[in-house]
């Protein structure tokens, strides 16, 4: 989709959140996302938008360790323009982007390990 | 007659009751497991499990083990920047500090052994420059060279024999492809057995961005006392646990397997997530072995209890 220019992000959209890969569906994720970013998450503190979602990720994709595990990784991608990941629920960029695709940025980050 | 054999069954009720008291909350680990049904092939080697092995008690005292002074330090803060803890369900004893604009930040939960320095600006954004991200071996360095100043000695984390280093896992984190910062989690062991691992439970992750600099750092590692001994489980026991359906399964859909193959029996402990209260941390075995489907073949693990709870050494 990036090489051909088809992503749907706009020059309004701020950021894409999602998975670079499968992902568990599960029932924390987005209750400790919100609570991350409002600084009530174990952790403390307003995080933004893009690192509340990660760290969403690393609380919610979790499974045993064990030497023969077979789940994961688990990645997370989140697309965007430049000015954009830094956003928080309180101060977001007030001009996202200028249009050019070639200005996206995304950023993956294993929020669950692999195999060891 | 008919009100003893009331009272004996409800004797019988309670032994039972007590045989599994306290067991590990096995459910946090994977599916329950279709009891009775499959017919098992034990086909692994239990001699090199140990003869016994403790249930530890967590006692919530003296937590952070370094001490509140060593991790302000490394957060870059002072005691000036404590504030009022403000998540959800915080108790009188959870410590809070940040500086003026956020940007760093202490938060200590004594109850649960967990505590997380942030350092924003670390990890480089889009637009900004990305200079020294560690490789793993310097991220490897890094994270070891912090544990005295967390309280952690060497010897309490999961060893890799063959690399002569402590296991770790790497998670990594890219911005179009260019490494932005690479995370190390180490794992803690109770007497030579691993934590199982579950998130960063039972061990601390480390992010390092730019120039080697510390990113974040989150430790579960709850403080413990020896409460029981149990002798471990043998081997017709850990059949009589997956008979009885005293276990879970990595699988999604344990009622396809026609027939399972146990290969090994792996010792681990389980500690919980840092929003799980827990009062006992207890060893659980993996069961490892091949699931036969009906068109496949399937490793798969199953987690039971590793100890006999009616068995004192």
């Amino acid at each position: 989709m990036y090489e051909h220019e088809l992503l749907p992000i706009n020059h309004n959209l701020h950021l894409l959140l999602g998975a670079a890969t499968g992902a568990y569906v599960t029932a924390n994720h987005g209750s400790v996302w919100a609570s991350d970013m409002l600084g009530v998450s174990a952790r403390g503190g307003k995080h933004s938008v893009f690192d509340a979602w990660n760290y969403a990720g690393t609380m919610s994709q979790t499974f045993p360790q064990s030497k023969h595990t077979n789940d994961g990784p688990v990645v997370f991608r989140v697309a965007g323009w430049p000015g954009c990941f830094a956003d928080n629920l309180s101060n977001t960029n007030s001009t996202p982007g200028d249009g050019d695709p070639g200005d996206i940025y995304w950023i993956d980050t294993q929020v669950a390990p692999p195999p060891q | 007659m008919k009100a003893s054999r009331i009272w004996l069954g409800l004797l019988f009720m309670s032994a039972q009751t007590c045989v599994m008291a306290g067991a590990p909350p096995l459910e946090k680990l994977g599916q329950p497991w279709r009891a009775g049904y499959t017919p098992i092939q034990w086909e692994a080697r239990i001699d090199g499990l140990p003869k016994s092995a403790t249930v530890y008690r967590v006692v919530a005292d003296s937590f952070p083990p370094a001490g509140l002074r060593s991790l302000l330090a490394l957060a870059g803060l002072t005691e000036k920047d404590r504030g009022r803890p403000m998540w959800t369900g915080a108790q009188p004893e959870d410590m809070w500090f940040t500086d003026a604009d956020g940007a760093r930040s202490l938060a200590v939960h004594p109850a649960v052994g967990y505590l997380d320095i942030f350092r924003n600006g670390v990890v480089a954004l889009p637009g900004q420059r990305i200079d020294g991200v560690p490789d793993w071996p310097e991220a490897l360095r890094l994270a070891e060279a912090l544990l005295p100043k967390i309280g952690v000695d060497r010897a309490q984390l999961v060893q890799d024999p063959e690399a002569n280093e402590p296991r770790y896992t790497k998670i990594l984190q890219t911005m179009v492809g260019t490494p932005i910062s690479r995370q190390v989690v180490l794992y803690r062991s109770f007497d030579g057995i691993p934590s199982v691992g579950l998130g960063c439970a039972g061990g601390v992750r480390f992010s390092f961005g730019n120039n080697g600099q510390l990113a974040e750092l989150e430790m579960t590692w709850r403080k413990v006392v020896p409460q029981r001994k149990y002798a471990v489980a043998t081997k017709d026991q850990f059949l009589g646990y997956l008979k009885e359906g005293h276990c879970v399964c990595r699988f999604d859909s344990p009622s396809t397997i026609q027939t399972f193959t146990v290969k090994e029996v792996n010792p681990y402990y389980l500690e919980l997530r840092s929003w799980e209260p827990q009062q006992e941390i207890h060893p659980v075995a993996e069961l490892y072995g091949y699931a036969q489907l009906p068109t496949t073949n399937l490793p798969i693990s199953i987690y039971c209890p590793l100890l006999d709870y009616g068995q004192r050494p």
